[in-house]
């Protein structure tokens, strides 16, 4: 892999492995160690490309449509498809995607363009902690969209990041580069073969929202039990420019640690929305912080966690005003089990002329409701699972409709689940 | 015997809410298409009653019985009670996160029937897009109550104080759509002004959690606006039997 690399490339990833020893623990989540990982390769060396994704196996598609991915592609401008380290599928919908798109994966494109180096861990620290360094000494593909001045892209790219291997780690660095005026919806996947066993998931993205750009990045989730799962996110939003996220979580998982950060300038916007289906024994510790750089920034943080069986799940929110800038986070949980724990951390820190509000509840379904709702005749699944869907429900009207089914499947679970 | 059918059928009933007792031998019984008000001042028991027919868990039955159509109610879910047609307009509504649209169709689904939300909500547009009693004025939520009841094929209707904290123009609404009903009803109110726009058959007084007094609607009522409960009841001789300590009606 080191050969086609520039220079410069080669250099950060020798520094970061020599970094890596010293590199610090995560301030949050469990610590992973990483040195089981350093050295395994995927079970198999070479992936082989695909031509369309109806190839895949009949098991993978399904996989793949439950983290939103259409495998007829319909409604999409462009799909990727990672699987392991490699990028097995990578293409334009004909006559959806426009020119002034670039897509590819991110190892090409460091070596295709010599500017990506001023994007390169720009926004998102790389000594952070050991797995931002990880990801800068052992990066894997990931996927580089450019997208270029004024150029809007009306339907959805689609992204997916398959982990095929057991006891391996998937490590993926993505940009996303939106230039003025452009606009772009990347709807991301990330889910694993059901015969991959405790494999990791440690990845970098980084997400540049140029002036008047808008980008939404709505990211679903579904693993298994025994992952471990390390998103680093850092985005940039400069004036006028809009960010938009969309998480959720759908699966069980050893444990998740996230807590991307958006740093806004003038006029700029974010929003965070996060809904997380904490179950089985996950460990779960997501968080979004938004960074009001600019005069009149405006953002963003509303999380829901439903936490079922002995699930743990910790709700952080960071808005950091240091201009005049508007701000709200909810972090809201709703525990539906004896052994569930849920805890919220917001975290407000305001100059004078911010205004920033938080709301934070954590609590379990009232008997006043359910009786409530059981008085018109529901039974008390039914009303639970209305309650439930109430509660989840953000209005994120980017979900492909296939994974509001596969949330409603959930909920109907999590409701006969806590009963 | 009459050929009427007792509909509502209550014997004996004690109930407990957290450990104490609050119904002590109420007896009542409500025949097909009647309708009667259950009055009382507050704390005697009324929407206990209420949430005791409708099954509510935390509303013990220690002792006695309740049966609808000659079925045992007493052990059987609020839900199945909803099914048979056991209807419940709340004083209180919770707020829901659910859209009050949706939710009516949810309801209207379960029971093969469609509300008519025409006749409660001028401005139905505004109704639907909020989520259920989530901002809702005192009228909107009653009104909001009758069409959710209204939509369940109701066969009884228990109306928890539809008549507090609504003008009188919801209220004379609200009647007039319930007087067209042939369902039985039970009536639970403080006040009298509702019969000014409700035939209602019978009238019940509750105090130390069972039935002081019961008899024609008009009658009992009139008695009450004319010398109070207390004054009342100590005329019908009712009061005489009470130790004096623990009269709620007589302080």
């Amino acid at each position: 892999m080191k050969d086609n690399f520039p220079a410069w490339y080669q250099k950060e990833r020798e520094e970061a492995i020599k970094h890596l020893k010293e590199a610090k623990v995560a301030k949050y989540g469990v610590d992973i160690p990483l040195e089981r990982y350093i050295g395994q390769s995927p079970s198999l060396r070479k992936r082989k490309k695909i031509e369309n994704l109806k190839e895949l196996k009949k098991s993978v598609q399904v996989r793949l449509e439950s983290v939103g991915e259409r495998v007829d592609e319909r409604y999409r401008s462009a799909s990727h498809l990672q699987e392991d380290d490699s990028t097995v599928y990578l293409k334009g919908v004909e006559g959806l995607l426009p020119e002034g798109v670039v897509i590819m994966d991110t190892d090409e494109a460091i070596k295709r363009f010599s500017w990506l180096r001023d994007y390169y861990f720009k926004i998102m620290p790389k000594r952070l902690n050991k797995y931002s360094t990880f990801v800068n000494a052992y990066s894997k593909g990931g996927i580089f969209v450019w997208v270029k001045e004024g150029v809007k892209v009306n339907l959805p790219l689609q992204a997916c990041f398959y982990l095929k291997s057991s006891n391996y780690v998937q490590t993926p660095h993505s940009f996303i580069i939106a230039e003025p005026y452009s606009q772009i919806h990347l709807l991301s996947g990330c889910t694993t073969d059901k015969e991959c066993r405790n494999s990791a998931h440690i990845a970098v993205t980084e997400i540049y929202v140029k002036e008047g750009a808008e980008v939404t990045w709505t990211m679903i989730h579904n693993w298994g039990e025994g992952y471990h799962i390390r998103p680093n996110v850092g985005i940039k939003v400069e004036r006028k420019g809009r960010y938009i996220s969309n998480y959720l979580l759908t699966s069980e998982v050893e444990s998740i640690q996230a807590y991307p950060t958006a740093v806004l300038e003038e006029d700029a916007r974010a929003v965070f929305n996060t809904m997380l289906f904490c179950k089985g024994r996950s460990k779960i510790d997501i968080g979004s912080a938004i960074y009001f750089k600019g005069k009149n920034s405006k953002g963003e943080i509303r999380t829901r966690a439903l936490v079922l069986d002995s699930a743990q799940c910790f709700m952080r929110g960071n808005l950091q005003g240091t201009s005049r800038c508007s701000g709200h986070l909810e972090c809201k949980g709703l525990i539906l089990s004896k052994s569930a724990q849920a805890s919220a951390y917001p975290h407000l820190s305001a100059s004078e002329e911010a205004e920033l509000t938080h709301e934070a509840s954590i609590g379990k379904i009232r008997a006043e409701e359910l009786n409530y709702l059981m008085s018109r005749g529901f039974s008390k699944e039914e009303a639970t699972s209305l309650l439930v869907r109430g509660f989840i429900n953000l209005d994120i009207p980017a979900l492909p409709s296939v994974v509001e089914n596969y949330i409603k499947k959930v909920i109907e679970m999590s409701a006969k689940g806590s009963i | 015997m009459s050929n009427l059918q007792e509909e509502m059928e209550i014997r004996d009933l004690y109930v407990e809410v957290k450990g104490n007792r609050v119904l002590k031998g109420l007896n009542l019984q409500v025949r097909e298409g009647e309708r009667h008000i259950l009055i009382g001042p507050n704390a005697s028991g009324k929407s206990t009653l209420a949430f005791t027919i409708m099954g509510f868990p935390e509303y013990k039955i220690a002792q006695g019985e309740i049966r609808f159509r000659g079925e045992l109610l007493n052990n059987l879910p609020i839900d199945k009670r909803a099914k048979m047609g056991i209807t419940l307009a709340f004083q209180s509504p919770p707020k829901v996160n659910i859209n009050f649209a949706e939710f009516i169709e949810e309801i209207e689904e379960r029971f093969n029937h469609s509300a008519d939300i025409s006749e409660f909500a001028r401005d139905i547009e505004h109704f639907k897009r909020r989520n259920l009693n989530d901002g809702f004025s005192g009228g909107e939520k009653k009104r909001s109550e009758l069409v959710q009841i209204l939509a369940m094929r109701p066969k009884f209707i228990i109306l928890d104080e539809i008549d507090s904290g609504v003008d009188i123009d919801s209220l004379k609404l609200m009647s007039k759509v319930l007087d067209r009903r042939k369902e039985s009803m039970l009536i639970i109110s403080h006040y009298r002004h509702i019969l000014d726009y409700l035939r209602v058959d019978k009238a019940h007084i509750l105090g130390f959690g069972k039935i002081l007094v019961s008899g024609k609607a008009q009658k009992i009522l009139n008695g009450i606006e004319r010398y109070g409960y207390k004054g009342y009841l100590k005329e019908l001789g009712i009061c005489k039997e009470c130790p004096l300590k623990e009269c709620v009606l007589i302080q």
